[in-house]
């Protein structure tokens, strides 16, 4: 500080961003007759969200007629923060810049997880190899509670309703909008009801993700599937779905709205689906109906599809309510035509619960009874004690 | 009962030996062997590209790859033959060579030598028919080499027993007219009568007989057409013939479940299936029953004619 120092102001047209910029040069004024060095910077002063790494590009000038071999150190930077100079991938000490010469290196600060919101400040130093001269850069970092850019979420139905049957999926359609001009890494995370699985996919593929790659200002579209477990009982069902990248994150919630299902099945008591049975008598087969859904079922009926002319005749013949996991047994009575042919036929029984109908076929033997078969023997009897009648009254001649 | 059996002796001795006996048995089994072959010939190349290996051994017998009728059709006309030339000449040629005469002054009963006779040839029949069967089904299981199974095996004996009776039948039929003819040519060519009208004119006439109850007009509704077919079915099934072979056909086929008209509505929900082996021999109970009340009632027949005839030496 006991050096001369002169600062210069200099405005210049910002000719990329089409804005006036200004950039604060600083120079060092060479005792010996040393070249002017100035450090500079496009935005000397900028504001950050928290936990967002905020990135200088430092422009170092040597507008002497000598060349110069420079040292750059952060002179000072707030507690706790970290602060890297770097070209490419590797961190700077020194620099030798020749004579009308200019070099550039980025300065990234990292501000650490707690930093409280407020102005900050980093001083950038370069001095000639003698330590005589210095320069400094000074750049202000005012630190915000949110995220400047950064990412975005949003859907259009963030709502979904459905019925909660078994392989029952929702699918929601996110859109998640990079605001940063860098390109973004983004992690996918949810936050589910026990048991839930959420994946994530992209908008038109079946590929299952975690992260993806949004470029900058670009909006891509992703797709949340949302499986509940089975016969998940009917409910709201919140959904956090989180994306993350760096420090930047954010979070919508997707809700779904499962109601009952409804659902049953009909077997009967023993699983056998054929039966054996007489033309013209009844035979009974037990069946039994489950609630397998994750509603009531009410006003359960029954009806079946047979041969002409047979009768099927249930036991109860309809059923008031049946809770949800419940089965009960239902009695049905076969009763083939007197002059059903012998052999095997489909016979369907179903039941009804509004729209709900669920049908069993059952496979009936059907035998021929055999009194007619005894009748035959009959006749044969008869025929042969004619015979014999015929043996003793003509017979022993 | 020593004279029955002496007779009985006696005549199957005579049926095992004779000319007449020797021929038809060649015949038959020539003809249930070459029947049995092609049938086989056929059931293999079928095997190989059909998946159905049901009733295999039963398509031996009733099926016929168009060259040879089945062995089925074979025995159905053969058979009445059989049972006719055991019985044409069994009582007036013994009468007209004056044996019958000699044979009664014997010590034993009368109806002992008719008994006798209906059984020796019955067993006859027998003998014949199932050593046939034997040695076709010993064929047809060396060439298809698929051996039957119980259901088969008892279906098999079902239509050994039915054709037994059958034959039986003609023969019962035979020995009455050899009762009431004198010459042995006149039994043998009433008995061949018979067999032709039951045989080839019987389902003519049943047509005729339905036509006559049951007529028809140029667009005939289907009750009337049904009572058309009813009739006619049962007009044909005067013939023991038809009885024959409805009968043979349905226990040898379990695909076949009923005989006769099947409306549509009886079709409805039915599973095509096979019946089993009891099923199969309901559905024929009624012709069995017949074909053996008739054999009897033949029988019955020529023994009280035989019985209250004159003898004179």
């Amino acid at each position: 500080m006991s050096k001369k120092i002169a600062i210069r102001l200099i405005c210049v047209v910002g000719l990329l961003l089409g804005s006036l910029a200004s950039i604060i040069s600083v120079g060092i004024a060479g005792a010996e007759g040393h070249g002017d060095v100035v450090l500079s910077t496009a935005y000397p002063s900028v504001t950050a969200g928290k936990g967002q790494d905020i990135t200088f590009l430092i422009e170092i000038n040597n507008k002497g007629k000598v060349d110069e071999l420079l040292n750059v150190k952060v002179l000072t930077a707030p507690k706790d923060w970290e602060i890297t100079l770097k070209d490419r991938n590797f961190g700077i000490r020194s620099l030798f810049l020749l004579a009308g010469k200019s070099q550039s290196m980025t300065l990234t600060a990292k501000p650490p997880e707690n930093a409280q919101p407020g102005d900050y400040k980093v001083v950038l130093q370069a001095t000639n190899a003698n330590g005589a001269a210095g320069t400094n850069l000074d750049l202000n970092i005012g630190l915000q509670d949110k995220p400047v850019g950064g990412l975005k979420l949003s859907t259009q139905y963030p709502k979904l309703t459905g019925q909660s049957t078994t392989n029952v999926k929702f699918e929601f359609s996110v859109d998640i909008k990079n605001d940063s001009a860098d390109p973004a890494n983004v992690g996918l995370a949810a936050n589910a009801p026990k048991d839930w699985q959420v994946t994530f996919s992209p908008a038109y593929e079946t590929k299952q993700i975690s992260t993806l790659a949004v470029k900058g200002n670009e909006t891509q579209g992703i797709k949340v599937t949302v499986a509940p477990p089975d016969r998940a009982p009917a409910g709201d069902y919140p959904i956090d779905v989180t994306v993350s990248a760096g420090g930047i994150k954010d979070s919508i919630q997707l809700n779904v709205t499962l109601t009952g299902a409804t659902n049953m099945t009909i077997d009967t008591s023993d699983s056998r689906l054929n039966t054996q049975g007489t033309a013209g008598a009844a035979t009974n087969v037990t069946l039994k109906l489950t609630n397998n859904g994750t509603a009531d079922l009410r006003n359960i009926s029954f009806s079946s599809g047979k041969p002409t002319d047979w009768e099927v005749t249930f036991t109860p013949d309809k059923l008031d309510l049946l809770t949800v996991g419940e089965s009960y047994e239902v009695n049905v009575a076969v009763k083939p035509t007197a002059k059903a042919i012998a052999g095997d036929y489909s016979v369907s029984v179903m039941a009804n619960s509004g729209y709900l109908s669920k049908d069993l076929q059952l496979r009936m033997t059907v035998e021929t009874p055999t009194i007619w078969g005894w009748v035959g023997v009959a006749i044969v009897v008869v025929v042969l004690a004619g015979l014999g009648g015929l043996f003793t009254r003509l017979g022993r001649r | 009962m020593h004279g029955l059996s002496a007779v009985f002796e006696k005549e199957f001795r005579d049926h095992c030996g004779s000319r007449r006996f020797m021929i038809l048995f060649a015949l038959i089994c020539l003809a249930g062997l070459s029947a049995v072959y092609v049938a086989a010939q056929s059931i293999r190349s079928d095997l190989s590209s059909d998946s159905s290996t049901e009733f295999v051994f039963l398509k031996l017998f009733t099926s016929s790859s168009g060259v040879l009728p089945p062995f089925l059709a074979f025995i159905s006309f053969l058979g009445p033959l059989v049972g006719l030339a055991l019985g044409f000449d069994a009582i007036n040629s013994e009468k007209n060579s004056g044996t019958l005469s000699r044979l009664l002054s014997q010590p034993l009963f009368r109806d002992s030598v008719i008994n006798g006779k209906f059984l020796a040839g019955l067993a006859t029949i027998a003998l014949m028919l199932a050593s046939i069967m034997l040695v076709i089904s010993g064929l047809g299981l060396k060439l298809i080499g698929v051996p039957p199974s119980l259901d088969e095996m008892v279906r098999l004996i079902a239509f050994l027993l039915i054709t037994i009776v059958y034959v039986a039948f003609w023969m019962a039929v035979s020995i009455l007219l050899s009762v009431l003819f004198r010459q042995a040519a006149t039994s043998a060519l009433a008995g061949m009568a018979l067999w032709i009208f039951f045989a080839f004119f019987m389902p003519m006439i049943a047509g005729i007989i339905a036509n006559v109850v049951v007529p028809m007009n140029a667009d005939p509704d289907t009750l009337t057409l049904l009572r058309h077919e009813n009739v006619s079915q049962m007009a044909s099934r005067i013939s023991p013939t038809t009885l024959f072979q409805e009968a043979t056909v349905t226990v040898l086929t379990p695909g076949i479940r009923t005989l006769g008209p099947v409306l549509v509505r009886d079709v409805i929900g039915m599973i095509p299936s096979p019946l089993s082996v009891t099923q199969s021999l309901l559905v024929v109970w009624p012709h069995m029953v017949g074909l053996v009340a008739l054999t009897l009632i033949c029988f019955a027949a020529s023994y009280t004619k035989f019985l209250r005839e004159e003898i004179r030496a």
